[in-house]
């Protein structure tokens, strides 16, 4: 790192003829107890000492410069990383999350799973539960609607005493006064 | 855990289920719906001792030994047992608390002539509050089978009601003068009513934290203030010889420190859910009962798997085979000159479904519940025999 220098800049600054006199005397020093004393440079002294002053102030300035470059470049490439990584992790939660929107029932045994807990569990009846299924099919990523018009059909024919399942049984459709 | 129950129809329903006797050393709350297995469900005509005897037998032979039976106080399923212990089949028998504590307040109340006094005035305070503003203060439901179950409510309400009417005058046409002109009889009955609830109401505080944390020396020391506080002493002695009674048995088990269950709420619960829950208005005993194993334990994914390997006419089929009183009433209602088949169709089947254990060698050997407790459990029945 660079020296201090500024008490041989002041003496240049201050005395530009090159004669120091005993007034002319560094505050610093002075309150040290210490004195420069009286001092008479050549040109070529004063132009040498000026100019290695001149360089070793580039060299720190260089020095510092450099650093703060290298360090800039190194945090700039961070930054970057950082915002590429975030990018990715977003993209990689709104997958996952839009996977988990949509496939939730995969395949039939989680349906009837997913319908076997709802009689029993959550104790609804056999009917609501195709009733709840249709209505949440969409969340579940259901494509077929569980309450097919099947179901309807089977529905009406059981409230009208017809055989729920096999309408041609005996005695099922087409009698009056059949109840259930 | 054995118990019966009927529904609609000639078939009266047996039930076996099976709870971990360690119960209260996995789970710190009291047992559940979900933390029993159905071991078995049979329909039959009547039941006698000889009969559930044998049925339990076939049980044993399938599925293995229970380490203690925990049943309600009927005779027929006392002798059932004792049945099975001629046979060397021998194991524990459990009291249900809640019969035992309804049973002791019927042998110690029931023959009072104020009970009688009590009952008929709550009947006529109901009456007479349910149509006014004083709505609100009607007795609560008490059937009037198993009362004793659920007297304490009536006695609790009765209490409460005689509480809003204290000594002194009324004025005229004010709210306390109309619900004493409600009152009929009740306020006769007040020595009665502080008795009936100075008993109740303690044993019903030893019945919660017994049903809660099972029956160990530690829940016997947490209910013996209250068991000094029953008020008639021929209660409280019989109580103490009950619970001493169970005691032994916990020891017997090894359960005298962690808890013995003595509670059989879930297969009485397991009745009233049945009938509700997906029978329909027609309550038939075997449409129930073969609902009831589902309703046991938690669906497991395996479950929803075995649904998937049977088809709906084998379903049918199997189904098809027992009687159906919804079958019958479609068929009889509307064809007069069918009616005489229901007396030629009603010896008909009944359903049995049994358990099974695989690889099971020796028949008599105490059954293990073989899945972990914690984990989602589920019945694994199979249906053996139709009977006809």
């Amino acid at each position: 790192m660079c020296l201090p220098l500024y008490d041989n800049l002041d003496c240049i600054n201050h005395n530009p003829g090159g004669k120091c006199n005993d007034q002319n005397t560094h505050p610093k020093r002075q309150q040290q107890g210490i004195s420069l004393g009286w001092c008479a440079m050549s040109p070529e002294t004063r132009y040498k000492r000026s100019r290695d002053n001149w360089k070793q102030k580039a060299a720190c300035r260089g020095d510092t410069n450099r650093y703060q470059s290298k360090e800039l470049a190194r945090i700039k490439a961070e930054r970057d990383r950082f915002k590429k990584e975030l990018k990715e992790i977003r993209a990689r939660v709104h997958q996952l999350e839009s996977q988990g929107r949509v496939i939730v029932v995969q395949n039939k045994v989680d349906l009837i799973f997913l319908a076997l807990q709802l009689f029993v569990v959550a104790r609804i009846g056999f009917r609501a539960v195709s009733r709840v299924l249709g209505i949440v099919m969409g969340a579940l990523g259901l494509k077929k609607s569980p309450l097919s018009a099947d179901h309807h059909q089977l529905g009406d024919q059981a409230l009208s005493g017809a055989h729920p399942i096999c309408p041609d049984a005996t005695g099922a459709a087409g009698d009056e006064g059949t109840v259930l | 855990m054995i118990d019966m129950s009927i529904g609609l129809g000639t078939g009266k329903i047996l039930t076996v289920l099976a709870l971990n006797a360690h119960h209260h050393q996995l789970s710190p709350a009291a047992p559940r719906l979900q933390d029993v297995h159905c071991m078995a469900v049979s329909v039959a005509d009547s039941w006698t001792g000889e009969s559930i005897a044998a049925f339990l037998e076939r049980l044993i032979a399938s599925a293995g030994r229970p380490a203690a039976y925990l049943k309600d106080g009927g005779t027929d399923l006392q002798k059932a047992i004792r049945l099975l212990d001629e046979q060397g089949l021998a194991s524990p028998c459990i009291d249900d608390i809640s019969h035992v504590i309804a049973n002791l307040l019927k042998w110690w109340y029931q023959d009072q002539p104020m009970l009688e006094t009590f009952l008929s005035a709550c009947g006529r305070v109901s009456g007479k509050l349910k149509q006014t503003v004083l709505a609100c203060l009607a007795p609560p439901k008490v059937q009037t089978k198993a009362r004793f179950m659920n007297a304490h409510r009536l006695i609790r309400w009765a209490h409460q009601l005689l509480r809003l009417s204290p000594a002194g005058g009324a004025r005229k046409g004010s709210t306390l003068s109309k619900l004493r002109a409600c009152l009929d009889r009740l306020p006769s009955c007040r020595a009665f009513i502080k008795r009936f609830r100075d008993d109740a109401v303690q044993l019903l505080e030893c019945q919660r934290v017994l049903k809660a944390q099972g029956l160990s020396h530690f829940t016997i020391a947490q209910c013996e203030p209250f068991i000094q506080a029953i008020g008639s002493s021929p209660v409280r002695r019989e109580f103490v010889a009950y619970v001493q009674n169970q005691l032994q048995i916990a020891a017997k088990l090894g359960l005298d420190h962690i808890g013995l269950p003595v509670s059989s709420d879930q297969i009485e619960s397991l009745f009233g859910l049945g009938k509700l829950h997906g029978t329909g208005e027609i309550k038939d005993a075997n449409r129930i009962a073969l609902r009831l194993p589902a309703l046991c334990g938690t669906p497991t994914r395996a479950e929803a798997e075995q649904v998937i390997k049977i088809s709906v006419a084998e379903e049918q089929q199997i189904t098809g085979r027992f009687t159906s009183l919804v079958k019958q009433r479609r068929e009889v209602l509307p064809h007069p000159d069918r009616l005489e088949s229901l007396s030629t169709e009603q010896a008909g089947t009944h359903l049995e479904l049994i358990a099974s254990a695989k690889n099971r060698e020796n028949s008599g050997e105490i059954l293990c519940l073989p899945i972990p407790y914690k984990k989602t459990h589920g019945p694994q029945l199979q249906c053996q025999t139709w009977r006809g």
